[in-house]
């Protein structure tokens, strides 16, 4: 696997809410964690951070897990973290309101398992052609799903970034999982709304398709995002197949 | 925010009043105009947003020129550290969703009253070119003589967009809001005039006509359901008023109210017995021509024709009765529905006919007790009768603002415009609430206990109560209220405000550091090495997580160093080294002096060097990166010679140095790290 992970702090923000990281188990599965926080003063980048090194470091002590037991490890552990959060928002007062968004994905012998909670997004390059995996759990997203607003509307509605579903708002939580195919020559996106509200999906596409290393490509995206106005916290994380069926 | 700390140096924060999703308000005393003042500050992240906090301070300042009786003054806008505040008049009172709560069945006069005042206040904005676009119960205040004030004029915009929101934010607005700003679309003046309508709704059932779990299921119904008939829930609504409150929330904003000023005429007038036959307003329905023709048959058995006939019947039953028999009825009603608004005609319109055929004659004071005061003058004037005196008592079976009697009683026989004195019921006995604060809570609770209040208890922390005692009460001193009904909340001093200290393992020295400083905290930084936790992260901190501390409490951390590098030392040693002539060859110092014995060394200094017989000297290092098995260094001397050694040592460990001395071992020394 080729990894490459960018997290931009963008160029209005004044703090980077965004945490990205990758771990390894003990048997060499790989998760790819990223979450992008909210909420108040400093909290944000408390939540996205709580919940990606936490979950990152309970994987590092895990060993070999099929893909069964990983999706139930994965939904106990994003759970967890969520009343983790729950709990420290309630503690503390500077902490009230604070979430994160969470989408993981662990790498499984040719399989990808993708978690998500809220708006930030994996995709998926297989045969050369982009594809977003996981929904939004946005406000806008459940409208449009139901037909009620155009994706035009919901690019302009002013309750874009409401969330209907994040980690630390409720004392239980939801998890969607999507289990696709990973082998040689796929990628796998995660990427948090700065990058998918800056880039069209074409854009990112053909960004993935150049002949660069997983790393470069990373940056290749956060810079394009930042090229068009960079208004919030931009991050990567992208997982390059290498081997026949997967690692 | 502390009590007593100022804000901009200027407002002294005296207790706080409330707190919202966006913001929290203060009670604060405006150290130079020397008055009270509310300080709203946001809670909203305007760190990370610099054209949020443009465009906040530009609406905020918009509505600073809104001059209303029933608008909230704006005084001030600024930003303390990275939060903007709003400095607004002072409203004592509570907002109009607890009033609702508290007050509920409100007196349809009463309802007209307040809803009066707020559209006053929206139809001026209006005409300033300020849309509120949030319009809903929380941003209304109402103070204790009823007098309604609208806050968060144009706030509501500036707060939306950028920065991800929780739903919980959203949640308060989104029972109000308008199909099409629920889409996302411009708010506009029929988009004010929606929400006003599901406020009349909430103001005469006590509650939002849409709920649901999310803020989707919420705003999808706002798209596609009807508002629940109100005169289901309450059938003595007028169909006037429930008009106003069905044309106000047509779904497409054509045909709403296209000023709010339209709606003030109509809702005013929607009480007034002209209005009593008016027909059930239907949005012309623009796709669906079906139902169009269909409603206003169900809708005739309900209109106010046969309403005094009905209700004289109906008014007397128990509220709890009237819930479970309804459907009932609903059901009976449907069925005739063709037969009762019939019926209902004719036997009114022989009614007046025999009214004004007989001229002075006598008729039966309606039985009106139960009704609401402007149901009651609707009936009396329908039976020929003149309202006497409005005289308010305490009631302990009717409910405040109901009629308990009349004068002369009902049923009784009186001459046609005979004046009839209407009893009010002001609710059950009252008594005045006193001043609790800065007693011990427990002895405050046994004594409103005893009088029939229900206590609840909340804790705060506090510098200037001592723990037990109350800091505040939800019920102002001097409150007329009923204990049996009332539920007072004692906030209580659990002691000087301490938190639990947060495991900050795996802290970054910045994180630590922000911690501590966004705490007030104290901190000592410690290093050490650790092999499992990384360089630059806190490995320990004391006291432990979770334990109580205070601002201005210290605490240590203890950050790691990363694994432990071996400390190496380097020590130098200088060692004389005595030289000594060999005894055994004479001959071969033939031209040298012999030199012997312990002062031999000084004896000899004077010879010449080259003349004596050299020692040879091997010296030997036990060190990191030498050992006794060989040499370290060899030399030959002729003199007393000082030779220094350098020592490579780990940190606390043992060399070694050995001199030999012509195979003679004559120095032979430990060195410590």
């Amino acid at each position: 696997m080729n990894i490459g992970i960018k997290s931009h702090i963008g160029n209005v923000r004044k703090a980077n809410e965004d945490y990205t990281a990758h771990f390894y188990n003990s048997d060499r599965q790989l998760l790819g964690i990223l979450c992008d926080g909210m909420g108040g003063h400093n909290a944000g980048d408390v939540a996205s951070e709580m919940a990606a090194v936490h979950m990152g470091h309970a994987w590092e002590s895990t060993a070999w897990m099929s893909l069964d037991e990983t999706k139930q490890w994965v939904y106990e552990e994003i759970n967890k973290e969520n009343s983790r959060i729950y709990n420290k928002s309630l503690q503390y007062k500077d902490l009230e309101g604070m979430g994160t968004t969470l989408v993981a994905s662990a790498f499984l012998e040719g399989r990808a398992l993708v978690a998500n909670v809220g708006d930030s997004r994996a995709y998926l390059l297989e045969s050369q052609t982009l594809r977003q995996i996981t929904e939004d759990h946005s406000f806008v997203n459940e409208l449009m799903k139901r037909g009620e607003i155009t994706e035009e509307e919901s690019i302009k509605h002013p309750n874009r970034n409401v969330l209907m579903r994040s980690l630390g708002v409720n004392e239980t939580i939801d998890v969607d999982f999507f289990d696709v195919e990973f082998e040689k020559g796929d990628s796998l996106l995660l990427c948090s709304d700065g990058l998918s509200n800056s880039l069209a999906q074409e854009t990112i596409e053909n960004i993935l398709l150049e002949d660069l290393s997983a790393q470069e490509k990373a940056e290749a995206l956060v810079a394009q995002a930042l090229e068009q106005g960079g208004y919030d916290n931009i991050s990567v994380l992208l997982v390059e197949s290498t081997k026949e069926g997967g690692e | 925010m502390e009590i007593g700390q100022r804000i901009n140096g200027r407002y002294r924060i005296l207790k706080p009043v409330g707190s919202g999703g966006m913001a929290n308000v203060y009670l604060a005393e405006d150290l130079i105009l020397e008055r009270q003042v509310a300080v709203k500050l946001m809670r909203y992240d305007f760190r990370n947003d610099e054209s949020s906090i443009r465009r906040f301070k530009r609406e905020a300042l918009a509505s600073t020129e809104l001059i209303h009786p029933n608008i909230v003054s704006i005084y001030d806008v600024g930003q303390e550290d990275d939060n903007p505040y709003i400095v607004m008049e002072y409203i004592k009172g509570t907002d109009l969703k607890e009033y609702i709560r508290e007050n509920y069945p409100i007196p349809y006069k009463k309802a007209l009253d307040i809803m009066g005042q707020i559209l006053s206040a929206v139809e001026y904005a209006h005409q300033n070119g300020l849309i509120h676009r949030d319009l809903k119960p929380q941003n209304i205040l109402i103070d204790d003589d009823d007098y309604v004030k609208i806050t968060d004029f144009g706030i509501a915009i500036a707060l939306s967009q950028n920065s991800i929101t929780q739903t919980n934010s959203l949640l308060g607005s989104v029972h109000y809001i308008s199909p099409e700003q629920a889409r996302g679309g411009m708010a506009t003046k029929q988009s004010d005039v929606y929400s006003l309508g599901i406020l009349l709704f909430e103001l005469l059932t006590g509650n939002v006509p849409f709920d649901g779990e999310s803020a989707v299921s919420i705003v999808l119904k706002h798209f596609q359901e009807p508002i629940p008939s109100i005169r289901e829930s309450d059938p003595h609504i007028p169909q006037a008023l429930e008009n106003v409150v069905l044309k106000a929330t047509a779904k497409e904003k054509e045909q709403r109210y296209q000023t709010v000023q339209e709606m003030a005429d109509d809702l005013e007038t929607s009480l007034s017995p002209e209005r009593a036959d008016e027909p059930k307003f239907i949005p012309v329905n623009t796709s669906m021509e079906e139902t169009k023709q269909f409603q206003p048959i169900s809708v005739d058995g309900d209109t106010a024709s046969g309403k005094t006939a009905e209700t004289t019947v109906i008014a007397p039953v128990p509220d709890a009765d009237k819930v479970q028999t309804q459907p009932e009825e609903n059901k009976k009603k449907k069925r005739k529905k063709w037969l009762i608004p019939v019926l209902l005609l004719l036997a009114t319109f022989a009614a007046f006919l025999v009214f004004l055929l007989s001229g002075t004659d006598d008729v039966q004071v309606p039985d009106v007790s139960g009704m609401t005061e402007a149901e009651a003058v609707q009936a009396l004037m329908q039976a020929n009768l003149v309202l006497g005196e409005t005289i308010l008592e305490s009631s302990e079976e009717v409910e405040e603002g109901r009629v308990t009697r009349t004068s002369p009683a009902g049923d009784s026989t009186v001459k046609e415009d005979a004046a009839v004195d209407l009893f009010i019921s002001t609710g059950k006995e009252t008594v005045e609430f006193q001043d609790y604060t800065g007693e011990p809570f427990e002895e405050a609770r046994a004594r409103l206990t005893e009088l029939g209040f229900i206590v609840e208890q909340e804790n705060e922390s506090s510098d200037t109560v001592e723990a037990g005692y109350i800091i505040s009460q939800d019920i102002e001193a001097g409150d007329e209220v009923v204990p049996e009904e009332t539920t007072v909340t004692l906030t209580v001093s659990e002691g000087r405000a301490g938190f639990e200290l947060r495991d900050l393992a795996n802290y970054s020295l910045r994180g630590v550091q922000d911690y501590v400083r966004d705490h007030d905290l104290n901190v000592t930084v410690e290093e050490a090495h650790s092999d499992s936790v990384p360089e630059g992260q806190v490995i320990s901190q004391k006291p432990e997580a979770g334990t109580l501390v205070y601002a201005d409490s210290h605490i240590s951390v203890v950050m790691s160093l990363g694994p432990e590098e071996i400390q190496y030392e380097t020590i130098d040693v200088t060692v004389p080294i005595p030289y000594k002539a060999p005894e055994e060859t004479e001959q071969d110092s033939s031209e040298e002096q012999p030199a012997e014995g312990e002062n031999g060394e000084k004896e000899n200094s004077g010879e010449p060097q080259e003349t004596r017989t050299p020692n040879t000297i091997q010296i030997f290092i036990e060190d990191t990166e030498n050992n006794l098995d060989s040499p370290y260094r060899e030399l030959e001397i002729t003199e007393d010679t000082e030779v220094t050694l350098n020592l490579t040592l780990e940190e606390g460990t043992k060399g070694r140095y050995r001199i030999v001395r012509d195979g003679e071992t004559i120095i032979e020394e430990e060195v410590e790290a």
